[in-house]
């Protein structure tokens, strides 16, 4: 299984047509993996970028802009906060999930100000990461 | 036996000294010094220290009453006998003024040993009682640097206490985060799993772990809102919401799994509930998945019959209330038990007890209810039932909300999943 996890912090989508673009920013491994594994299941035409941190992510999104991002809070060299807030800056129609392991309202103001169109608790469960991804697509 | 005396001669007259010193001498063993001059002085009352000290009124380069001025500025208190050939009322009165002990006239020197012993007693009595005040004082001294030292220590307990409240805080906060990651991993995997068409054979396995999993994730839940309540860190917010919406979904899930068991589910929302309120609907919707959840898993057979209907609060009149209850035909609850259900720490041992979990859903539940301004209570009957009833106040807002006003927090994001639900159990 190991195998697969290798990380390559980009896409194992070839870019096409598709209506669905997709950054996924998360620092741990086998949940970024699994959203990479799940995304495409849930909605088969998705291109999926794959960032370990926001600053990444960052670079990521100036070079395919996608039209969701979907990102965790907290990660090395840029969080979440930061990476939404700039890609706000670039592109202000980009619909932006905030992944979070805080169940409470810690970043919640900050994220309200950048505004955002929804927050997914962790554990994720996928019927709700369905229901925020076809959100943004309308 | 004579009583040992250094005295202090300031005299000129070395004649006079010797009557003196003889007139004393049947009665005390006399060490002296014979000084004339103020630097005389100065070097002996510097250099040792006296018994007494005995003064010609009369001197030719200063005054006996400069020698006593000169004891006194350097604070010693020594007897001080002043002794003169001619004594007027005048100068009498001013030596007593300044502080000295007694006047004798030259050649009358009965009266100067009656007069130095009597001095001798009593400076002998003010030493010790000076010296039992400064010990007092001393004393007193230590023991408010001793409650000044003790304050400060306790000062600096209770804040290394606080810290450490903060940083098992800040723990229990970071640990069930860093809980959560791995856990959606868990979870994640497992429900990949489970789309894949798994076989037969391990449909059910897969479908424990990710029950497993998911009691987990609502322990992690509890923990860090058990975390938040003791630090005082609950938040809530006050958004906007439908309520019938919120109470439907929340009964939903566990109306299914009572039909499960086999037991009836009823709902029933009363018509007069506003449509809008302003609360925390994750904490309304924690509270309620909480109770009705306690409800089903101690229930084996009959029904769970949940109902919420408006009311006017008894302590506000003009406002409303609503009142949520949450009535079962389990095991019931004992009247010992009812009082500590509601409490942190308690796990009640007999059978009867709310004993899954981590024992702390109904202690949270009442925090949040008794924080959005309501009250939880239980009625019960061993083996009939149980009724758990809980308020929620309606305030201005709520009202305002109903009537299609601009919202207090309007710059929320509409919020697609359950965030921030807690999920309780």
């Amino acid at each position: 299984l190991s195998a697969q996890f290798t990380d390559e912090a980009e896409s194992s989508h070839l870019p096409s047509e598709s209506d669905i673009s997709l950054l996924v920013a998360e620092d741990d491994k086998i949940v970024r993996h699994l959203l990479d594994l799940i995304i495409p299941k849930l909605f088969p035409d998705a291109v999926v970028y794959l960032a370990e941190n926001g600053r990444a992510g960052l670079e990521l999104f100036d070079r395919h802009r996608p039209r969701i991002v979907l990102t965790d809070i907290n990660m090395p060299v840029m969080d979440g906060v930061q990476m939404a807030r700039e890609i706000r800056a670039l592109k202000p129609d980009t619909k932006i999930i905030v992944l979070t392991a805080y169940h409470g309202s810690e970043y919640r103001e900050q994220f309200d100000e950048i505004g955002i169109e929804s927050y997914l608790a962790k554990p994720i469960v996928f019927e709700n990461l369905f229901t925020a991804i076809e959100n943004c697509r309308r | 036996m004579k009583s040992p005396l250094r005295l202090l001669l300031v005299e000129d007259m070395e004649d006079h000294a010797l009557l003196l010193l003889r007139a004393l001498g049947g009665t005390f063993d006399v060490t002296f010094e014979r000084v004339e001059t103020p630097q005389e002085l100065e070097e002996a009352l510097d250099s040792h220290p006296w018994d007494a000290v005995i003064a010609d009124f009369n001197l030719p380069e200063f005054s006996g009453l400069d020698a006593l001025r000169m004891m006194r500025a350097k604070e010693l208190d020594l007897p001080f006998i002043l002794v003169s050939g001619v004594i007027g009322e005048e100068s009498a009165v001013e030596a007593m003024k300044a502080g000295a002990h007694d006047f004798v006239l030259k050649g009358k020197y009965s009266r100067l040993v009656p007069a130095l012993e009597r001095e001798l007693r009593e400076a002998t009595i003010r030493h010790e009682r000076r010296r039992a005040e400064e010990e007092l004082v001393k004393y007193r001294e230590h023991l408010e640097t001793l409650v000044r030292e003790r304050t400060a220590e306790l000062e600096k307990a209770k804040e290394a206490a606080e810290a450490a409240n903060r940083a098992k805080s800040e723990f229990l906060t970071n640990m069930s985060h860093e809980m959560r990651t791995p856990l959606t991993g868990v979870m994640g995997i497992i429900d990949l799993l489970l789309m894949d068409n798994p076989p037969d054979k391990q449909r059910p396995l897969l479908a424990m772990g990710y029950t497993a999993a998911g009691s987990l994730s609502r322990l992690i839940d509890d923990i860090l809102d058990f975390s938040r309540l003791v630090s005082g860190k609950m938040s809530f917010r006050l958004d906007p919401f439908n309520l019938r919406e919120c109470i439907c979904s929340a009964a939903e899930v566990l109306a299914l799994e009572a039909r499960h068991k086999g037991l009836r589910f009823d709902l029933e929302v009363d018509e007069d509930l506003p449509e809008m309120v302003v609360a925390d609907e994750g904490r309304l919707r924690q509270v309620l998945i909480n109770v009705i959840g306690n409800a089903v898993k101690f229930t084996e057979e009959g029904e769970i019959h949940v109902a919420a209907r408006c009311a006017s609060d008894p302590a506000r009149s003009g406002h409303d209330l609503i009142q949520y209850a949450i009535r079962d035909t389990g095991i019931g609850i004992s009247a010992d038990s009812r009082e500590k259900i509601f409490e942190m720490f308690t796990q009640v041992k007999t059978p009867d007890a709310i004993s899954s979990g981590c024992g702390l859903g109904l202690a949270i539940s009442k925090q949040i209810v008794e924080n959005m301004g309501g009250k939880i209570w239980v009625e019960s009957k061993m083996g009939a039932g149980s009724t758990f009833t809980f308020t929620m106040i309606l305030d201005d807002a709520g009202r305002n909300q109903q009537d299609g006003e601009t919202t207090r927090l309007g710059n929320s994001p509409p919020i697609s999943d359950e965030p921030f639900s807690g999920a309780g159990h």
